[in-house]
């Protein structure tokens, strides 16, 4: 058997780490390298690179160059999300099948998970050369705000991969568990709140550890917000500002304005250490006398920190969200860990310690937490496999409960013994189906523990209606508008009769990696259909 | 061509609609012998057992919590979580990866259950009126009542009049109400139609006017 490993599969860069001799380490490759950057490049010569090498063509063969696509993975084409991201990624994107986005290079067309899955296939080959075997199985992390279509296509791509997806995991959690495992006493709690900055999400979970189990309490989210934001918003003065010099409009320009991005998140990352940074432009073009357009630019931390002050306050609102629906206050926690580059940004940090009037942890590596987690969860998963391995469980133990009701086991089973404690993780959104009257009728709650299920029962809208159509929508709020439509599942041969007498069982079922499989089932005929569900428009 | 407009609000009459789960058998345990390990079968066994008895279980005697008694306020937020915590240990199918399907999915079962016991239990006022439920006989929770619970605040307005807020649409829904009343759908639908108009943002009219406009719909 191969070896597992965990894998934060980011929107910027991709981490791979292992259990190894009992410790888990991050894996880097020979140049030294821990971070694979996310990008996926197709070179004229008919090649695909991956990684760093990619990552350099972004300068010259943008639009080449695929980046970013774990903001896209599991969205519809016609989601805001997509028709944003259109406006400013500079590489091709097309409608596929199913109302999915395809990436288009060189008259070649791709899913975005089969995107995900070569920078997976990397990481898969950087460990299997590090750990000297094959590597076939892994645990792959989601920003924790991912619905049930996101997860869903990063398993596809880990699949892709030749990776058997033991779990799609939640980063923060994943970061919780590298952070907490062997710190909480046997009986103790302790809560902490995991803030997530990354390149393209933010989260804030919420947790209670104790030595044998994590278990999120709650969590919230906003999948669009993050590094790239902060450095859209700095290519923007960068752009106005060569404007003002040199009466050159970068926006004309597919490759300069992809320079400026990049150059962007530079000047961004060297503001987290400095006070004022200068960055000077060649060769941006030519004026119409052939000489070279040419900018020097000095950025401050104070002009960016205005600029990024309300993205940073969306983040501290969904913080204070996340508090609300956990019916919790900020003195219910102790420490507040941080996952994700961005959250070295100063800015972010005194904000959030403004608002839960306590320092941050700094001591985690924000780059490495969450790939460590994924290896310790892998691990202990693959543990369970193995019986030769396991541990035995604790035994039995009688029930009090067994003795006030006979028809129950007198007895609960044993607990079982692990490696590392057991997540117990939550489902982010609320899932529910639309009604006729044009609302969401939630089914299941978000933050409610995963594995779950609920079955409800629907009755028919029409007299002789010898079908119904369940509508599948992620999301707060009961409009519409407010929620994501999953897909949907049509059940026919219903008996014909008059409205509200047929009735249909629709039963959701979320597995512990927050995938969704929707049945339903006409209780009369014990006719059902089930699906896992497929995003966009059905024909 | 299938009616988008088919899956109609829930029957709130509905208590129990899960169908109980067929009992796993014993007799399908592995038949390697050095694979058995003395304790695993009889764990198995429980597995199995609580998977059958699942509809028999109150959400208290699956978790192991004692329930209230006069004088007694019944277990703590604590003691909620805690037991939630063993629960989990006991049944999580994660620790049952190696186990035979049938056992690994009564597992599932029994987690899924308890998780929703849980959801129940930890949130302060479902928890209270769970308890009324329990000294009824009613030993679960409708899934209307929990998915209702967070959203309580938002419940739908049983009339017109309690959905406006101004003054200028107030007339429009009580006279809607009266229509709706006598049962005359279309003059309903024009007093919604005018209340509309003054409270363009009211989603509960809004709400209650697509209603209206489906009914009519389906008389047709
Ligand atoms: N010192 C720094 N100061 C500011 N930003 C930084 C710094 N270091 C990294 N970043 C930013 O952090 C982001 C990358 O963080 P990280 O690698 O945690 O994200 P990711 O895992 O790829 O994304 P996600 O978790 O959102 O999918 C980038 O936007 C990067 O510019
Ligand atoms: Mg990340």
């Amino acid at each position: 058997m191969g070896h597992a490993v965990g894998i934060d599969l980011g929107t910027t860069n991709t981490v791979v780490a292992a259990v190894v001799d009992g410790t888990a380490r991050v894996l880097s490759d020979d140049a030294g390298d821990r971070l694979i950057p996310s990008v996926v490049a197709f070179p004229p010569n008919g090649g695909v690179l991956v990684g760093r090498r990619a990552r350099e063509r972004r300068r010259i063969d943008a639009q080449n160059t695929i980046h970013s696509v774990k903001r896209l993975i599991g969205r519809a084409w016609s989601s805001e999300e997509v028709v944003r991201a259109r406006t400013y990624l500079p590489f091709d994107l097309k409608e596929g099948a199913h109302g999915l986005p395809l990436v288009v290079s060189r008259g070649r067309t791709f899913d975005l998970h089969t995107i995900s899955a070569f920078v997976l296939q990397r990481a898969k080959k950087l460990a299997e050369k590090v750990l000297g075997g094959t590597v076939d199985a892994a645990v792959i992390t989601v920003p924790a705000s991912f619905n049930d279509r996101q997860r869903a296509a990063t398993k596809a791509a880990g699949s892709e991969a030749g990776l058997r997806v033991l779990r799609i995991l939640n980063e923060p959690t994943a970061a919780a568990l590298a952070y907490g495992l062997g710190r909480t006493s046997p009986g103790a709690h302790e809560r902490v709140a995991v803030y997530d900055l990354g390149g393209g999400t933010f989260d804030l979970t919420l947790l209670d550890l104790s030595s044998n189990v994590f278990e999120v309490l709650g969590t919230a989210g906003d999948s669009f917000l993050g590094g790239d934001d902060l450095d859209l918003l700095i290519v923007d003065e960068l752009r106005a500002e060569i404007l003002k010099q040199t009466r050159f409009d970068p926006r004309g320009d597919v490759q300069v304005m992809e320079r400026l991005s990049t150059d962007a998140e530079q000047v961004k990352i060297a503001l987290s250490d400095r006070e004022e940074v200068e960055i000077t432009f060649r060769d941006l073009a030519a004026f119409a006398d052939g000489h070279p357009i040419g900018a020097t630019i000095l950025v401050r931390r104070a002009s960016f920190e205005r600029l990024a002050a309300p993205l940073v306050e969306r983040s501290i609102e969904v913080c204070r969200e996340a508090l609300a629906v956990a019916k919790l206050g900020i003195g219910d926690f102790g420490d507040v860990l941080l996952v994700g580059g961005s959250t070295r940004i100063p800015l972010v940090r005194r904000k959030i310690e403004q608002f839960f009037q306590r320092p941050p942890r700094t001591d985690l590596d924000p780059d490495e937490v969450v790939a460590i987690g994924a290896a310790i969860q892998a691990d202990a998963l693959v543990r369970h496999e193995r019986p030769e391995h396991g541990e035995p469980r604790s035994e039995s133990a009688r029930t009090a409960s067994g003795r006030r009701n006979p028809a129950l086991p007198s007895a609960f089973p044993g607990r079982a013994q692990r490696a590392g404690p057991l997540l117990v993780d939550v489902t982010p959104l609320t899932l529910g189906v639309e009604t006729v009257s044009g609302f969401v009728e939630p089914v299941i709650e978000r933050n409610t523990a995963v594995p779950c299920s609920q079955t409800r029962i629907f009755t028919t809208a029409k007299d002789g209606q010898g079908a119904i159509t369940v509508r599948v929508f992620q999301g707060e709020g009961r409009s519409l508008g407010e929620n994501v439509l999953l897909g949907e599942l049509s059940l026919d041969g219903l008996r014909e009769a008059r409205r509200g007498e047929v009735q249909v069982e629709v039963t959701f079922a979320l597995d512990a990696d927050g995938i969704l499989q929707v049945s339903a089932r006409d209780p009369e005929t014990a006719r059902a259909v089930s699906a896992t569900l497929k995003v966009g428009r059905t024909s | 061509m299938v009616d988008r407009r088919s899956s109609l609000p829930p029957r709130p009459s509905q208590a129990n609609p899960s169908q109980p789960r067929p009992a796993g058998r014993i007799n399908t345990m592995p038949l390697d012998l050095d694979a058995v390990d003395l304790v695993v079968p009889e764990d198995h066994h429980l597995v199995l057992s609580w998977a059958e008895a699942l509809d028999q279980a109150d959400y208290l005697a699956l978790l192991d919590l004692a329930p209230p008694r006069e004088g007694e306020p019944g277990p703590n937020d604590e003691e909620i979580i805690d037991a939630f915590h063993t629960f989990a240990e006991r049944f999580h199918p994660d620790s049952y990866a190696d186990a035979p399907h049938d056992v690994r999915e009564a597992a599932l079962a029994v987690f899924r259950r308890g998780a929703e016991a849980y959801r129940v239990l930890r949130d302060v006022s479902l928890r209270q009126r769970y308890y009324r439920l329990l000294e009824a006989g009613t030993l679960r929770m409708s899934p209307e009542e929990i998915a209702h619970a967070e959203k309580g605040e938002r419940k739908r307005p049983d009339t017109a009049r309690q959905a406006v807020k101004t003054a200028a649409a107030a007339p429009f829904a009580a006279e809607a109400d009266a229509q709706l009343a006598a049962g005359d759908l279309k003059k309903a639908r024009l007093q919604l139609q005018l209340a509309t108009m003054k409270e363009p943002d009211n989603e509960d009219l809004a709400a209650m006017l697509l209603d209206v406009e489906a009914r009519l719909a389906a008389r047709s």
